[in-house]
């Protein structure tokens, strides 16, 4: 046994020096070897490490599946019985442990129409009843989308910090808040408002027209009807009118036709197609003649006439200039008429300016043009006499609200008038077969189909 | 040289971007931007000169205003929209690449966009989004009728019809309906709250048709619809918290078994809720009923005018009589009736209303075989089992009692006969002069009685006939009248020698006279002053007092002869009638 060394143990020096630790150092090195390769044998049982055979067999060596590792790579694994520490960039997830208040799985519905015991009964109600009260107490704790009185001028504990830098912002001058504003945005004054917009006024969809019932007057339901057929005819009139101008200004002819005309004029000229017979008439014989011919000796001018001609020329320039000069000797005087005249077309000009902003606004109710299409209304729901049966129950609904809706958002200018879907555009899929799915003729002979 | 001025920097170029524009300022797609549009509230614009706007392009693009984008551009929402996007693109990978666990997770956190902050910003105030309840009611009580389709997330579809079962709830605790029109299109209800009125139609209860999609974009119109659910929940909220009620609403008393089944639901609406027929629990006890709430008006009038105070008055106590206007009745719907809108109809008004378990299994507080109860609506010719104790009215008789705002007599409405005519309570009276026949003349004053064919039967005797026909010529002689009243000047029914006696006898004391009236003389005094009126109107304004004259005698004459024509065809009825009765009589007399 060795003596102890003499010596303070104040220093991490002296420890280090004086002081022996090998032994404890030792068992805390076991310790962990231990820890690592599991319990020594000594403490292990005897069934842990022996079996008793009884079967007798020897036992099948297992042949090495292609998955399993290969046995150069068992010095890379881990022969530590301590678990790897964790990875430290996983995140945890809280595990939700919160049962349902709601909920409780001891409720289980009532077996309908079969015989229920009236012990049965009695427990549920036990728990039910329980269940009452404590949802009577937790009457606030709703879980509702709407839960909050968006109008009112309560404000909630985590609001009120708003409400106080609203009151600080009204006291501070500008030129603090501006200054302030990159560091705290809050502060900023400036808040953006909903720009207000004026859509269109004219709303059908608030009053009905009287023959719309399902049980009319005579005289509202034939003014209804009246009201249709008066859009009605409108409509054929505009079609009409539509086919004269178009169609009905070009001749028609039948396709047969159109393809021999076709042909006709490709193949004009061409050796083979056209008749020779033919023949060329009317072969202009006559001289050629130029629209403007250079003039001759025998319609010259003369010099006399060239002379007169130039003296009213010059005659007719100077009297003109003679005109300007005296205009602008008049126009001196005539300034302050000139000030006036001005004033007059700008006084005009605004009033037509004035004019033009009235019309906008007048414009602005009305249904505007807001994409390539327009807005076309699109005639009323109507019921003809005999089907207007006079009871609910015989009553057949006419017309679509769910198409009235849109049309009405339309017509406010709310929505922009898009293309009519003519065709539903559908995901063109390609579709192939597995080879081995195939189906060849062979294969139906094969099997006499 | 100066800074070169550059085109479309300034003015109406600068003002307007085109939508494509918006949607690279905003980094949206564009169904995202449309929807966020839709919910913001903001709209495409007409620029004045589209060719500026546009700045020098052809052709016609969608315009937004650049103050409308940036204002978009501070919405908190769109970075919510964003994350969806993202959002989504995982799921749809986890789909595609067929993780299970992963699109679990995914589908299971996809992040809800709360839009409530926009509802408060496009609505101010209570009142505001009061005013633009219309829609959002008729959208929701449209797509309440849906099933699940593609376009529609499914959940939208439950809301929807958990919102509007709710509205009409809280319309029925605050007694809150006033019109009611059954059309071909649906049924529409007017509602007033908070001194708004509030219409929305409701479609008739038959199986959904689908939409070509052509005509409705369904996309949009589930933007719309989104939109209109939360306002609407909000306003549910509101109205519910007003009237002391709970919210979500919360029925008469706690049942164990039910609210089991109630907890089971969850957030599918309950049909116990949806049945309208049980009262709903308060927050607070001894809260006055609003059916009983009584307003202490101011008897002087606020700006002088007092016709105006007469008739806002008048206006109240006639409210307050409807809303306890079927008070006391007990109803009970046949099967073929539709049960929603009736049932509503009738508890606004204070009526106990219970149906046939078969249409609705829940809420039917009273069989059919309870001998207290007062009216039973039947929609069919004939009953074969009918109780004495009882009346059987068609349906139409509760709507046009409200529409009336008193219970109409029973008589016209009975099992089987020919209804009268449904009449429109939303008529705008844009003409006060037209002509006006005596059903409907009937319908607002009670003290017109329509002359039915018996009565007409007995009264009108050949004289009346004569009458009538005097009346004509007269009718005529007035035309003529006007045309020419200068030249008759001694049509008077006082002659100018009896006038002259009576002059003469001045002098005596005599028994006191009334003071003699001269009625053709003041008649054409009148006239010639209004004739001297007339001449004294400006150039201007004269074309103008010409066509309304005209006008106006057009219209009188229209009415004069439908009046005429009513006559006519009224005379001619009778006397069919009555030419019938003397065959039947004669035929009586040969085979006696």
């Amino acid at each position: 046994m060795k003596t102890k060394k003499r010596g303070g143990r104040r220093l991490k020096r002296d420890w280090r020096t004086k002081i022996d630790v090998t032994d404890v150092d030792t068992y805390l090195e076991g310790k962990r070897l231990q820890e690592r390769i599991g319990d020594p044998f000594s403490e292990k049982k005897d069934e842990e490490l022996f079996h008793i055979d009884t079967s007798g067999k020897k036992q099948k060596t297992k042949k090495k599946s292609i998955n399993a590792p290969l046995k150069c790579l068992s010095i890379l694994q881990s022969t530590s019985a301590i678990p790897p520490l964790a990875k430290r960039s996983v995140k945890k997830y809280k595990k939700n442990n919160k049962k349902e208040d709601d909920f409780d799985k001891n409720i289980k519905p009532l077996k309908k129409g079969g015989i229920v015991k009236k012990k049965e009964v009695k427990e549920l109600n036990k728990i039910l009843k329980a269940k009452v009260k404590t949802l009577e107490l937790k009457e606030n704790s709703t879980k509702d989308l709407f839960d909050k009185d968006l109008w009112t001028g309560y404000r909630e504990p985590g609001q009120r910090k708003d409400k106080l830098i609203k009151n600080v912002i009204k006291w501070l001058p500008s030129e603090v808040l501006n200054h302030n504003a990159k560091i705290l945005p809050k502060l900023s004054n400036k808040k953006m408002s909903h720009p207000s917009q004026t859509t269109c006024e004219a709303d059908d969809m608030k009053c009905p027209h009287p023959g719309l019932s399902y049980n009319p007057t005579i005289e509202d339901h034939v003014s209804l009807l009246a009201n249709i057929a008066e859009k009605e005819t409108e409509l054929i009139k505009h079609e009409a009118h539509m086919n004269r101008v178009t169609r009905n200004l070009f001749q028609q002819v039948s396709k047969e036709k159109n393809e021999q005309m076709i042909i006709d004029e490709l193949t004009e000229g061409l050796p083979g197609f056209t008749d020779d017979t033919v023949k060329e008439v009317n072969e202009d014989t006559s001289e050629f003649k130029a629209i403007n011919p250079p003039t001759t000796r025998d319609n010259q001018k003369t010099i006399k006439k060239r002379k007169i001609q130039r003296r009213l020329r010059n005659e007719e320039r100077q009297r003109m200039n003679a005109k300007l000069e005296k205009k602008k000797i008049s126009d001196l005087y005539r300034l302050r008429y000139i000030r006036e005249e001005l004033d007059e077309l700008e006084n005009e000009t605004n009033k037509k300016k004035l004019k033009r902003l009235q019309k906008r606004q007048l414009n602005n109710i009305s249904t505007r043009r807001l994409g390539t299409n327009k807005f076309t209304e699109s005639l009323d729901a109507f019921a003809l006499p005999k089907d207007l049966k006079g009871t609910l129950r015989e009553t057949e609904p006419q017309g679509n609200i769910f198409k009235d809706c849109f049309e009405s958002l339309q017509k406010r200018n709310i929505l922009s008038v898009g293309k009519k879907q003519l065709k539903i555009h559908k995901k063109k899929v390609q579709a192939f077969m597995q080879p081995a799915f195939k189906v060849t003729p062979d294969m139906l002979a094969k099997y006499s189909v | 040289m100066p800074m070169q001025k550059k085109k479309f920097q300034s003015g109406e170029g600068a003002r307007y971007v085109t939508r494509r524009a918006a949607l690279n300022k905003l980094q949206l797609s564009l169904k995202d931007f449309r929807t966020l549009c839709i919910i913001k509230g903001i709209y495409p614009r007409e620029p004045a000169h589209r060719r500026r706007a546009q700045r020098g392009k052809s052709g016609i693009h969608i315009l937004y205003l650049k103050k409308d984008i940036l204002f978009l551009l501070h919405e908190p929402m769109i970075w919510k929209l964003r994350d969806l996007q993202v959002h989504l693109n995982r799921l749809r990978r986890a789909k595609g690449m067929h993780q299970k666990d992963m699109i679990k997770r995914y589908a299971n956190t996809i992040p809800r966009v709360a839009i409530d902050h926009v509802v408060k910003e496009r609505y101010p105030t209570f009142i505001d989004a009061l005013r633009d309840m219309d829609d959002a009611l008729t959208l929701c009580s449209l797509f309440s009728t849906f099933p699940k389709l593609k376009s529609i997330p499914p959940n939208l579809i439950a809301l929807c019809r958990r919102l509007t079962v709710e509205f009409m709830h809280v319309c029925i605790a605050a007694r809150a309906l006033r019109k009611v029109f059954i059309s071909i299109k649906g049924i529409y209800f007017q509602v007033e709250i908070k001194g708004q009125a509030i219409t929305w139609v409701i479609p008739h209860n038959y199986p959904h048709e689908p939409q070509k999609k052509q005509e409705v974009d369904f996309y949009t119109m589930a933007t719309f619809a989104d939109f209109y659910s939360t306002a609407l929940g909000f306003v549910n909220y509101r109205l519910y918290h007003n009237l002391n009620l709970y919210y979500p609403p919360r029925l008469g008393s706690y049942n164990a078994e039910r609210l089991e089944e109630e907890i089971l639901e969850e957030n599918e609406t309950s049909d116990r809720v949806a049945a309208l027929n049980l009262p709903l629990q308060k927050t607070a006890e001894d809260v006055e009923d609003p059916a009983d709430a009584e307003l202490d008006l101011d008897t002087f009038a606020v700006d002088g005018d007092e016709s105006k105070a007469e008739e806002a008055r008048k206006e109240y106590e006639k409210v307050r009589k409807l809303k306890k206007l079927f008070e006391g009745l007990k109803v009970f719907l046949n099967r073929e009736v539709p049960r929603e809108p009736l049932v509503f109809a009738l508890r606004c008004f204070g009526a106990q209303v219970s149906w046939d378990e078969t249409t609705f299994p829940e809420g039917a507080t009273f069989p059919e075989t309870d001998e207290t109860i007062t009216h039973q609506i039947v929609d069919r010719p004939e009953l074969e089992k009918q109780y004495i104790s009882r009346y059987y009215i068609q349906p139409q008789w509760v709507f046009d009692c409200i529409n009336a705002r008193e219970l109409f007599p029973v008589e016209k409405y009975f099992i089987g006969t020919p209804l009268p005519p449904h009449l429109s309570p939303f008529t705008v009276e844009y003409r006060t002069q037209r002509y006006v026949p005596p059903e409907e003349k009937a319908l607002t004053d009670p003290s017109v009685i329509v002359n039915k064919d018996q009565e007409l039967l007995d009264e009108i005797s050949d004289n009346d006939i004569e009458d009538i026909e005097d009346d004509k010529k007269e009718s005529e002689d007035e035309t003529m009248d006007a045309d020419d009243e200068d030249l008759d000047d001694f049509d008077g029914e006082m002659t100018e020698e009896q006038l002259a006696e009576i002059k003469r006898k001045k002098m005596k004391v005599e028994l006191g006279m009334p003071e003699v009236i001269n009625k053709g003389k003041l008649r054409r005094e009148h006239n010639q002053m209004r004739l001297l009126k007339e001449k004294m109107i400006q150039k201007k304004y004269r074309n103008l007092y010409k066509s309304m004259k005209s006008g106006k005698m057009k219209r009188e004459k229209e009415i004069k002869l439908l009046k005429y024509k009513r006559r006519i065809h009224e005379r001619t009825s009778v006397e069919n009638k009555r030419a019938e009765i003397r065959a039947r009589r004669a035929q009586a007399a040969t085979l006696m």
